[in-house]
């Protein structure tokens, strides 16, 4: 579970306009256009500057939330990155 | 086009067709059926006609497909350039499958504009763009507006360069549906309105002539200043305006552009750019009158 | 009544950025606060997601092109096949039976028998939404909106007789039979939806929309 990697889908990327609250990427790979709330745009501009573990978004993560007890960052991650991968924007590398 | 004599229309139409411009577009019109001369003459006298001889975009020409089937069930095609894009519709649509024949020729063709499917008004230098959801109601707010002074660009697509992101406008006739036939002949008695088409594929339909002051500048692009959602709503009473954010608004407007997947990333830039230079809103209105009295506040203009 | 500010409301403040550069780490808390309830608000899918290739060429959830329709033939729509004798939409170009009629409005039926073919069967649909159940195609053509949430199964029925009966009709038989499957195995025409094999889902509506990009009906 935590050796999950982590990456991009397609090699083209992603163009970006960001308007604090929320932010519109596109995707060059699939032409798709989507909006993202800020903290799955933050987890995702990680991932577009190279593959990422779970471990790594994780601590991403923790360091930008403060913490709730209700929502522990791991779940926050599985939550965000479930959304993505279900997307088709990011996926997880074949070991 | 107020050149050709109005008894001289049908047969030059028969002939070698006639070449009206719209805008940045030329089409060479030609038929044989009343229906059509009789809605050209109605709905185009203030237009400016092209040099025949000239370039035109499209050439399109509506007939009786089979000429047997006349006795029968008479019907009309549509063809550009020798294309047949459609199934015949029944003749008593002649009039309204130019109009659509003629934005589709538009929206399936002219791929270095940007186009979104919605109306667009001027006032005060201020370009508006009523996206054309579902239930949005923008021909008829459109109608409306241009009745009380707007100038129209477009009520059925934002014609926007790429290069210059300007709105480019695409004068013609406005096309009003079902119920708002009749809501616009009530709110403006001295509007010209083509006789209804009944049961057309969108129900009865019918064709709004535009004043000669927004026909006088079609070749006067504008700047994008506000996308407005509208949607009509009976309950709406007053009008409820909302602040759309650019997020939002973006993948809404978006979702209307035709030729979005087809421009990819270059629609994604240019579409960014239209919303932020744009306010943006989500409009419900019950009253034309109202969500008029809101458009006219936007422009910067007093109330009354 | 919008007020002053809804129409003063300050431009948008958009920052076009690739670098990934934002301001500290205490900032972005305070931003991030609360976040990701919802980590993607909205998608607009733009590549085919449906079908076959040619009527899907451009076409997207929200259904205002028509470019689908450049490279195939279009079909007719749910109200050409349900009056086939004011109109286009002729049966006798199908495998199946409209049955017979029970009630003559102005000058075409507007009321079936159940003694056409039925919606579900071998070579129609496989499935059990309620709302078609015991209906013919016919009699799910003719029903109200209420009676077929988002006029799903007046599409459905369309798209079947058009992949029949058009040559060139980007969908055959089995396309149409498939999208059916697969949106009454997920909950139906009342709030299921289609899913793809890329894992992207579409709402019975966007479906709807679909099918509509696919007939003849311009606008």
């Amino acid at each position: 579970m935590s050796d999950r990697r982590w990456q991009v889908c397609g090699r083209a990327g992603l163009a970006w306009v960001d308007w604090g609250g929320e932010v519109a990427i596109y995707h060059r790979g699939s032409g798709d256009t989507h909006l993202l709330d800020p903290l799955a745009a933050e987890l995702l501009r990680a991932l577009e500057s190279g593959p990422r573990s779970d471990a790594d978004l994780v601590s991403l993560l923790s360091e930008l939330v403060s913490p709730e007890p209700e929502r522990p960052p791991q779940a926050l991650a599985e939550t965000i990155l479930g959304e993505l991968k279900r997307l088709n924007i990011i996926e997880l590398i074949e070991s | 086009m107020n050149a050709i004599e109005p008894d001289r229309l049908p047969g030059q139409l028969a002939g070698s067709g006639i070449c009206i411009r719209t805008g940045p577009f030329v089409s060479r019109i030609q038929s044989r059926l009343s229906a059509v001369a009789a809605g050209l003459a109605l709905l185009y006298p203030d237009y400016p006609l092209a040099d025949p001889d000239g370039f035109t975009d499209f050439q399109v020409r509506l007939y009786t497909p089979n000429p047997l089937r006349r006795w029968w069930r008479p019907q009309v095609q549509f063809a550009m350039d020798g294309r047949i894009p459609f199934k015949p519709l029944p003749l008593s649509q002649a009039y309204p499958l130019l109009e659509w024949g003629l934005n589709w020729c538009i929206t399936s063709h002219m791929h270095h504009y940007l186009l979104i499917h919605s109306a667009v008004v001027e006032r005060n230098g201020l370009g508006v763009i009523l996206p054309g959801e579902p239930g949005a109601g923008k021909s008829t707010l459109c109608a409306a507006l241009m009745l009380r002074g707007w100038r129209l660009l477009s009520d059925e697509m934002a014609v926007i360069d790429l290069d210059s992101l300007e709105l480019i406008p695409v004068v013609r006739p406005v096309s009003l549906k079902n119920a708002s036939i009749e809501v616009i002949r009530r709110f403006a008695s001295e509007a010209v309105i083509s006789p209804p088409a009944l049961d057309t594929l969108k129900g009865t339909v019918a064709h709004l002539r535009v004043p000669r002051a927004s026909i006088e500048r079609m070749d006067e692009p504008a700047r994008a200043g506000a996308i407005v959602f509208p949607r009509y709503r009976s309950d709406a009473v007053p009008a409820q305006a909302a602040p759309e954010t650019p997020g939002r608004t973006l993948l809404r407007i978006a979702q209307n552009t035709f030729n979005y997947s087809l421009l990819g990333e270059r629609a994604f830039h240019a579409l960014t750019a239209v919303v932020q230079a744009s306010r943006c809103h989500d409009l419900a209105y019950a009253e034309l009158e109202e969500a008029i009295a809101w458009f006219d506040r936007l422009s910067g203009e007093a109330d009354g | 009544m919008a007020t002053e500010k809804d129409i003063e409301n300050k431009e948008n403040q958009i920052v076009e950025s690739d670098s990934g550069v934002v301001a500290g780490i205490e900032s972005r808390r305070r931003l991030l606060k609360g976040a990701a309830l919802t980590p993607v608000l909205l998608s607009l899918t733009s590549r085919p997601v449906l079908g076959a290739e040619c009527t899907i060429s451009g076409f997207m959830s929200g259904n205002v092109s028509d470019h689908g329709h450049d490279d195939c033939a279009c079909g007719f729509t749910p109200g050409a096949w349900k009056t086939p004798y004011v109109g286009d939409g002729n049966w006798n170009h199908t495998p199946f039976d409209p049955g017979t009629c029970k009630n003559q409005g102005q000058g075409q039926c507007n009321n079936y028998n159940g003694d056409g073919t039925p919606f579900f069967g071998p070579s129609t649909f496989s499935g059990s939404d309620p709302h078609y159940a015991g209906k013919t195609l016919m009699q799910v053509l003719w029903l109200s909106g209420n009676q077929d949430p988002h006029q799903f199964g007046a599409h459905i029925v369309a798209a079947l007789l058009n992949a029949y009966a058009i040559p060139g009709y980007g969908m055959s038989p089995a396309d149409v039979q498939a999208i059916y499957a697969n949106v009454d195995a997920n909950g139906g025409a009342a709030g299921g939806y289609y899913m793809g094999n890329n894992g992207k889902m579409l709402t019975v509506e966007q479906v709807v929309a679909f099918i509509q990009s696919t007939l003849c009906a311009y606008q």
